[in-house]
């Protein structure tokens, strides 16, 4: 190309610069093209070097990559390079080169083409990469935080001893974490399946935790709640708390419910505690301030009676009577009243069991009130063999109950009867009077403390007497029944075992 | 740690002196291929590319410990502890010169020769010292490196031109030298050129060759007659070259002036 014959339109206006250049860079040869392009005349640039049209920085970068380069592969291509305009505008340009060997010494042929646009469109790829490397960061920075938070919020779900579960939309499939597994009574996590999970919560809760479910999953309000007893496979009972928040996708149709189980079995019953505390208090209030006033009350008008006015005997007899009669009715208001007051907080009545014969113990019950009833006919039967161990003022006690019962609510004009009756294992004690039946609606709650009859204006502390013949009966291992209609009238049992 | 790996070491020979080979910043050790057969026969060759570089381990790259020099020079003693039995000359171009001085300097008595080619202290003029650049040219070039992002990592040169002169020099191969990692040759390209180890010279008292061409932008002369002057056992050498690789574009003359050189030392 040394050769080639100057003012050659095909090299001196070529769609490229062409250069030749000593192996030292120093420029031969250069065409119109090139001069053109970087507003230099030939005589200007033939004898400079060519990275003396280079920017420092390019100089640099020339040296100790692409010359490097050059010399080992003896050829280069598509190396770009900012070439300096007369003007002092930097031009880019991509250059391709080769080395040729001629007589023995090196020269550099260059074709070197204008970039402008390639040059654009790399610095737009620049800017989109370090856009992409900034977005890169911050989704990483995103995922840090994110990570953060989920570990805190496990930590939040472990300390608060929360379990999860979630619900998929449609189908209304549920899942529960292996956590779950620990609530019910597993000793370790472990897949739990829907169906055992539904099935261990006990079957009265059952039916109002699916129907729960189902009725905020029809129409959701702000979120689900649900408490519920389970049966773990320890067969310990837990009472369960279960929460749930539908979560919906960008176009706002529901795709799930995440959901949140607790263990509230201590809190439960701790609210049950207090809640009986406070229904103790209230009725201990209600027997001192109701049931005792009217006793006191009779013994009152009693004296008031005495200091009245002079008294002939029969009628002192009476008063008397009736001053005794209260005073027993208060007495024992007060000892059930004690022995509730013991039941109810778990210290128990406290029995002494001793060899005793169950039909003395009827007949000594049944020939005291009646001295206290003289008016009324109280007979007892016994049959079989009644010796058993048991506490004997505690069954004398749980018998007077019910007779006092029988004679308050039975038709005056006819007898109660107490049976005490020996059975192969157990001894069994039955009162029966005639009379009004007992409402059927009361039955679920008639051994329950200050149960009373139906309207308050007439009501009088059944309960706290059947409550504690209850007790009695329970802590000898037994238990208390009764049958009560209009043809047979009513008849309490106590079955003790021997 | 794979150090052969990290390195992408190459070692020939069985010689009891090891010549060390280390490249400068831009390209890797295929720079040496003109030079290095001259010195296969006597010696035993170690060419090695600094982590960052070539075909090293780019994962092993870490920014704090590349950072400095040092932590290049870290990595010369520990090729030279694992295989480098013997005496070691150590040939370092450009800033690899100087990472073999800090090499040295760290562990003395393993390094009996330095071949420094076209070496500098210290790039950026500073006062009456003369450098070479002012700091304006390095954040250019910093820039420069950065608009060439396809010069560092193109895979896809179209290999255009054959080299009918070196066929051994396969089309295939074009442009396939010196590629790295983009970001990694911006590091270790502001590494190297805002380095300053003009302090550190009077402590080295290792033979030293200083080979300086006579017209090199990277290394001007100055530059090499700097060093002369402060380096105690310095040997300075300038070889009629343009340009920053001797080794490549003057090859027998290098040669010759290493030759010169290892004959006073061995």
């Amino acid at each position: 190309m040394i050769d080639a014959p100057g003012g050659d339109p095909l090299y001196e206006d070529a769609a490229c610069g062409l250069l030749l250049t000593q192996a030292d860079g120093t420029i031969l040869r250069v065409n119109r093209t090139f001069c053109a392009w970087l507003g230099r005349s030939r005589e200007d640039l033939v004898g400079q070097r060519l990275d003396t049209l280079l920017t420092i920085g390019g100089r640099i970068f020339h040296q100790t990559h692409w010359m490097p380069l050059l010399k080992m592969q003896r050829s280069l291509s598509e190396v770009k390079l900012e070439l300096k305009h007369l003007d002092g505008q930097r031009v880019p340009m991509v250059m391709n080169a080769v080395i040729r060997t001629r007589d023995g010494r090196d020269f550099h042929e260059l074709a070197i083409f204008s970039a402008r646009d390639r040059h654009k469109y790399e610095l737009e790829l620049l800017r989109a990469r370090e856009r992409a490397e900034e977005h890169l960061r911050n989704e990483q920075a995103s995922q840090k935080a994110l990570a953060e938070a989920r570990a805190g919020l496990e930590l939040a779900i472990d300390a608060a001893q929360l379990f999860q579960w979630s619900v998929q939309m449609p189908h209304r499939e549920r899942q529960y974490d292996p956590s779950v597994a620990l609530l019910l009574g597993y000793p370790d996590r472990r897949a739990i399946e829907p169906a055992e999970f539904t099935g261990r919560i006990v079957a009265e809760d059952r039916r109002a935790e699916a129907s729960a479910l189902d009725a905020f999953l029809n129409s959701p309000a702000d979120r689900f709640q649900a408490v519920f007893r389970v049966l773990g496979v320890d067969g310990v009972q837990r009472w369960v708390a279960s929460w749930g928040r539908l979560r919906s996708d960008a176009s706002g149709s529901s795709t799930h419910l995440v959901g949140l189980l607790q263990d509230v079995t201590q809190s439960h019953r701790q609210r049950a505690e207090a809640e009986d505390r406070a229904l103790l208090a209230e009725q201990t209030l209600g027997i001192v301030g109701h049931d005792l006033r009217n006793p006191l009350a009779a013994i009152q008008m009693a004296a008031d009676i005495l200091g009245l006015r002079v008294l002939d005997a029969s009628q002192q007899v009476a008063l008397g009577e009736r001053i005794r009669s209260s005073t027993r009715r208060a007495n024992r208001l007060i000892a059930d009243l004690l022995d509730f007051t013991r039941a109810r907080t778990g210290h128990g009545l406290g029995l002494s069991k001793t060899l005793v014969d169950g039909h003395a113990v009827a007949r000594d019950v049944v020939a005291e009130l009646a001295t206290a009833h003289p008016g009324r006919s109280l007979q007892h039967t016994d049959i079989g063999d009644a010796r058993m161990t048991a506490d004997g003022d505690r069954i004398g006690q749980a018998l007077g109950n019910l007779i006092s019962n029988a004679l308050t609510y039975g038709s005056p004009d006819t007898a109660v009867n107490v049976t005490s009756e020996g059975r192969t294992h157990s001894i069994r004690f039955s009162v029966h009077n005639q009379g009004t039946p007992i409402d059927p609606a009361m039955r679920p709650t008639i051994f329950e403390p200050m149960t009373r009859g139906e309207s308050a204006g007439h009501l009088r502390s059944v309960g706290l007497g059947l409550y504690i013949v209850r007790e009695i009966a329970v802590a000898h291992g037994g238990e208390v029944d009764y049958v009560s209609d209009e043809v047979s009238g009513t008849t309490f049992c106590i079955e003790l075992p021997r | 740690m794979d150090i052969r790996a990290r390195n992408n070491v190459q070692v020939s020979g069985e010689q009891a002196i090891t010549m060390v080979f280390a490249h400068g910043f831009g390209c890797d050790q295929n720079m040496w291929r003109l030079l290095a057969p001259s010195f296969e026969q006597r010696f035993r060759i170690l060419r090695f590319d600094h982590v960052g570089s070539g075909k090293s381990d780019l994962s092993a790259y870490d920014r704090t410990k590349y950072g400095t020099l040092h932590g290049y020079a870290h990595d010369i003693n520990e090729l030279l502890d694992e295989f480098v039995p013997g005496p070691a000359i150590f040939v370092g171009h450009s800033v690899s010169a100087m990472i073999g001085m800090l090499a040295d300097l760290e562990r003395p008595g393993r390094i009996i020769g330095h071949v420094m080619v076209g070496p500098s202290p210290c790039y950026v003029n500073d006062g009456d010292y003369v450098g070479g650049f002012e700091r304006a040219d390095i954040d250019e070039l910093l820039a420069t490196l950065k608009s060439n992002y396809l010069g560092w990592s193109s895979n896809m040169a179209p290999a255009i031109m054959g080299a009918p002169d070196r066929p051994e020099l396969g089309t295939e191969l074009t442009n396939s030298f010196c590629q790295t990692d983009p970001d990694i040759a911006a590091h270790f390209a502001s590494v190297t050129f805002l380095s300053d180890h003009r302090s550190d010279l009077p402590r080295l008292h290792t033979p030293s060759l200083i080979l300086q061409c006579s017209e090199d932008i990277i290394a001007p002369v100055a530059v090499g007659e700097y060093m002369h002057k402060v380096l105690p056992r310095s040997t300075l050498r300038i070889i009629d070259n343009v340009g920053h690789c001797p080794h490549l574009s003057a090859p027998s003359a290098s040669a010759a002036a290493i030759e010169d050189f290892l004959h006073e030392l061995t």
